[in-house]
């Protein structure tokens, strides 16, 4: 794997699951995983088996949900479910992150100019 | 709302654990599946493409385990497991487990049975409505009681609390005739049980309606306890409006207390309770203002809401001095009690949740004292406990190493053998319960000899809670450093693979908790020597006179009020009666009950000095003649009273009296001032012990009795007092058949003087002999275990020529210089502590010298024989052990 794969920052999972599955709509636990790595350019580095405990938080918080199912190759998978509430959840967060990259960011500048 | 949606989604996980388990492995093993298709169609080998899955998984065990704890909450569910791992661990070696759980459980099962006497005694709230507002109003130590003339004008004001009530209690007589059969009662105000906010378990409580002298519109009504009705009625459910006959009066039954209430006083039941006012009823021979006015009443009150204490003191001293203006204005002045503005007119008023308690008073120092003994005795089985999780502890490390290295964390090591402690514990506490439970009735049966404490000890919410907070410290000391040492293998995890015999030998920690256990020993067992050795001097100081040699009879006259003149002819009639029997030495009678509390003081001084500023009270008894011959007091000077002397103006004194206001002089011929009389000294005769044996032989005047109280006291010729009792009786009734006769135990009374001291120093042996036998156990566990860490070096002196005294002695000495560090520890806590037993000493100081020495050399020889085993053991090692082990 090549050293510039950055691990997934702490506490940031919960915010890609929910992303992912607002951008793809219902998917399981593999395909979750995939599309993550995926998107990020294969530049997260993420042992995929991390992904099930934070599935299981997001789903005891109820902003997703799960359901049996099949998969497009015929296994039995587990299919995950943004809801309402996990919709709310993700504006939340997406705003809450634009602004604290934004005030980061910020304070990046004002380095660059004092130098 | 998320925070609550989490711990909805827990639970369920909670309950669900064997279905989500099963759906985990599912998705997991479909997520691997789904991988490795894809590896697959990136043209791997199947066994590659596998291979390539799992690595970019990560761990599939570490997911399922942080999956589980997500799931439940980080202990929840695999407390469960790992207690039931325990349980099995623990049952795999029963021998080792029961001695643990044995050893706990007499720790636990003393500091529960103690703590069920002080919740009984002091904690608990009386069982009625809202007790943490009730109040007991006090005035002064002198004044703890007051006045029925108080309360008929208090009551009237009675709006300063949130309702008043007042009682008092009498022995009172349930027989028709003859013999007298013994009740308590409780003479309550009419608005007792409204403002206790108690409801009746069958027909009605008593009321204000009833509470007018002479009995309400219905007669005389009378109130039975539950157990009462239970015992003495047989739980008869149409036991309202039956007659019940007390004092010879005809009362009327209006209904029974509710089951768990004992009565307003702690340690005190009753049996019967009536209203106020019909008290002349149970005294007919005397007049009703007399019967009124023998009352001694407790005050209580409810507090407002929004009142506190402080409030209704102000408030009640407000209306205090008009209170005892109207009250003691119409009667003669010399009824007024002394100081009355500064004692009756400033009451305290002080929150009793638990009401008040003559018991609680007596017993609140040696309960403590010897909860804190059972404390010590349960932290010394702790020792033993933490002593052995170590040595188990070290015999897991190898498996301990492994499950760290496979990915365990220390902290879960750590939780699941502070679980092991906590089953462990769980066991001892309900062992412990079950003690207590059997247990705390004997000793309120031992608090008190003459069989009048009733305690409630009912298990509730203050016990459950403090077993399990005692069996989680416990769980916590015993094996939580243990845990924490066992577990601590820092960077050598692979070294903890090799040998067992690499860890070390005899860590510090044990020494130091051995020599904890030896000091502690050494604490219970001083204390408990102190407490025995004043019970010892406490029987042995006696009484001035032997109270098993006197049989005790109490006389009570009934029929109609008569003259006071015909109640003591009819007394001395019955005294001599019993005087002219041939089975008696001598009979006397006197105004108090030898031995019980609650006797009369007299102020005494010289005739020929001026009258000294301070008051100086002795103890006056009034005796009838011959009530020296009786009790057995010799007479030192003089004479005895005859019955010549009744008008005469003389006093007999005891030693102590004579020496304190006669010095060397000869006393006789004398004159006294003695109350309001100046009386000249007839006779000195020996000190004797009227009212405790720790408070010993006091300056004690006699005066001529001439009333007459119905306390007779006789002296068997042939020392034979069972036989004697139906004979006096009949005597008795035969010259007046209208009185009620019952026997006192006056050897009874003797023994309760010294129940305290008795029971603490019962306790504290019984404690010291435990904690002393528990440290042996300990320290031969201890040394047994050092003994076989050390079999290899020990066989290797061996082989190289060191002889078994060599060997006998390394190991004895090792043992030693722990065991003299306990006893120097536990000798500088002992000079610190043992002070604090003062004032349950008598006759030995807290800091006896001997007591110490004796105690230092009992424990070291003790902690001696108890290595002396292991240390044989270790001398007989022969060097071929080297050949099969090492």
């Amino acid at each position: 794997m090549a050293s510039d794969k950055r691990d997934v920052v702490y506490g940031t999972l919960g915010l890609l699951v929910l992303k992912t599955l607002e951008a793809l709509g219902p998917l399981h636990g593999y395909r979750i995983a995939r599309r993550i790595e995926q998107i990020s350019g294969q530049q997260l580095a993420m042992n995929q088996g991390t992904l099930y405990p934070a599935l299981l938080k997001l789903e005891q918080a109820g902003w997703i949900r799960s359901t049996w199912s099949e998969s497009e190759s015929g296994r039995r998978v587990n299919i995950y479910h943004l809801t309402a509430a996990g919709r709310r959840q993700l504006r939340a967060e997406e705003a809450s992150w634009a602004q604290a990259i934004g005030i980061v960011s910020r304070f990046l500048k004002i380095k660059e100019d004092a130098t | 709302m998320t925070r609550l949606r989490t711990f909805a989604a827990k639970l369920r996980g909670l309950a669900n654990r064997r279905r989500l388990e099963r759906e985990l492995k599912l998705e997991l093993a479909s997520h691997l599946d789904e991988a490795t298709a894809d590896f697959e169609k990136q043209g791997l080998a199947p066994d590659e493409a596998r291979r390539a899955a799992l690595r970019s998984f990560g761990g599939v065990s570490q997911a399922v385990e942080s999956h589980r704890d997500a799931r439940g909450w980080p202990s929840a569910d695999s407390l469960l497991r790992d207690a039931r791992r325990a349980v099995r661990l623990i049952r795999r070696s029963p021998a080792v487990a029961a001695a643990a759980m044995l050893s706990l459980g007499l720790g636990m099962g003393g500091t529960t049975t103690m703590f069920s006497l002080l919740n009984g005694l002091m904690l608990r709230p009386l069982p009625v409505r809202d007790p943490d507002r009730l109040v007991l109003i006090t005035a002064g130590d002198e004044h703890n009681s007051w006045k029925m003339p108080v309360w008929e004008q208090l009551r009237s004001r009675s709006d300063v609390f949130d309702g008043l009530f007042a009682w008092d209690r009498r022995p009172v007589d349930l027989s028709e005739r003859g013999e007298s059969q013994p009740a308590g009662a409780l003479l309550v105000s009419g608005s007792f049980f409204e403002v206790l906010g108690l409801q009746p378990a069958v027909g009605r409580l008593i009321d204000r309606s009833d509470d007018v002298q002479g009995g309400g519109r219905n007669g005389p009504m009378a109130v039975i306890s539950h157990a009462f009705w239970q015992r003495y009625f047989a739980g008869a459910p149409d036991v309202v409006g039956r007659l019940l006959r007390i004092n010879g009066t005809a009362f009327q039954i209006a209904g029974v207390t509710p089951r768990g209430f004992l009565g307003p006083e702690v340690g005190l039941s009753f049996e019967v309770a009536l209203p106020l006012s019909i008290a002349p009823l149970l005294e007919p021979e005397s007049p009703p203002n007399q019967a009124l006015g023998n009352l001694w009443l407790t005050f209580m009150g409810r507090l407002k809401s929004g009142q506190d204490a402080a409030g209704a003191t102000a408030a009640l001293h407000a209306v205090m001095p008009a209170v005892l203006e109207a009250a003691y204005d119409p009667l003669p002045s010399y009824m007024r009690p002394p100081g009355m503005a500064a004692t009756l007119g400033k009451p305290r008023v002080e929150p009793a949740p638990g009401g008040p308690s003559l018991l609680r008073e007596r017993y609140d120092r040696p309960v403590a004292t010897v909860t804190a003994i059972a404390l010590v005795v349960l932290a010394i089985a702790c020792v033993n406990l933490a002593h052995l999780f170590l040595a188990r502890g070290e015999g897991r490390r190898r498996e301990l190493a492994i499950a760290m290295a496979l990915g365990a964390t220390r902290a879960r090591l750590v939780r699941q053998l502070a679980i092991e402690g906590l089953v462990l514990a769980a066991a001892g506490s309900l062992i412990g319960l079950a003690i207590a439970f059997w247990a705390a009735p004997v000793l309120i049966r031992e608090l008190s000899p003459l069989g009048s404490a009733t305690v409630d000890l009912h298990l509730d919410w203050r016990m459950l809670a403090f077993a399990a907070t005692v069996a989680i410290t416990t769980a916590f000391c015993f094996s939580l450093a243990p845990a924490l040492r066992v577990t601590r293998f820092g960077l050598s995890v692979p070294t903890a693979f090799g040998s067992a015999h690499h860890a070390p030998r005899h860590s510090r920690l044990t020494s130091t908790l051995m020599a904890v256990q030896v000091g502690l020993a050494l604490v219970m067992t001083v204390s408990a020597t102190l407490l025995a050795g004043s019970f010892a001097r406490l029987q042995q100081r006696g009484f001035g006179f032997d109270p098993d040699a006197v049989l005790m009879m109490n006389v009570r006259l009934t029929g109609s009020a008569t003259g006071l003149d015909d109640r003591s002819a009819r007394y001395r009639r019955i005294l001599d009666a019993v005087n002219a029997m041939s089975q008696v030495t001598s009979a006397a009678d006197a105004n108090v009950t030898t031995l019980t509390p609650g006797h009369m003081t007299s102020t005494v001084s010289r005739a020929d000095e001026p009258v000294p500023a301070g008051e100086q009270r002795v103890l006056a008894l009034n005796v009838t003649p011959r009530w020296f011959a009786t009790m057995g007091i010799g007479i030192r000077a003089g004479r005895d009273y005859t019955w010549q002397d009744e008008n005469a103006d003389v006093i007999v004194i005891n030693q102590s009296l004579s020496r304190q206001f006669f010095g060397d002089e000869n006393p006789v011929g004398q004159r006294l001032r003695a109350g309001r009389r100046t009386q000249t000294v007839i006779g000195v005769v020996d000190d004797a012990v009227y009212r405790s044996g720790r408070e010993g032989a006091v300056p004690t005047a006699y005066l001529l009795s001439t009333l007459g109280y119905g306390i007779l006291s006789i002296r068997p010729a042939n020392g034979d007092r069972g036989g004697l009792r139906d004979a006096v009786i009949e005597a008795i009734t035969g010259v007046d058949p209208q009185v009620r006769v019952r026997a006192t135990p006056l050897a009874d009374f003797a023994r309760a003087t010294v129940a305290t001291e008795r029971l603490t120093a019962a306790l504290a042996g019984f404690f010291g002999a435990l904690a002393l036998g528990l440290s042996a156990i300990g320290i031969y566990g201890v040394m047994t275990y050092a003994v076989s860490r050390r079999t290899v070096e020990l066989a290797i002196r061996r082989a190289l020529g060191a002889t078994s005294a060599d060997l006998t002695s390394r190991v004895l000495g090792r043992s030693f210089a722990i065991v003299a560090a306990g006893v120097m520890t536990g000798t500088i806590a002992s000079v610190w502590l043992t002070p604090v037993l003062a004032p349950l000493l008598y006759g030995v100081e807290p800091r006896d010298v001997t007591t110490f020495l004796a105690a230092a050399a009992v424990l070291s020889l003790v902690a001696l024989a108890a290595s002396w085993l292991p240390a044989r053991r270790a001398a007989r090692l022969s060097p071929a052990l080297l050949l099969r082990d090492g």
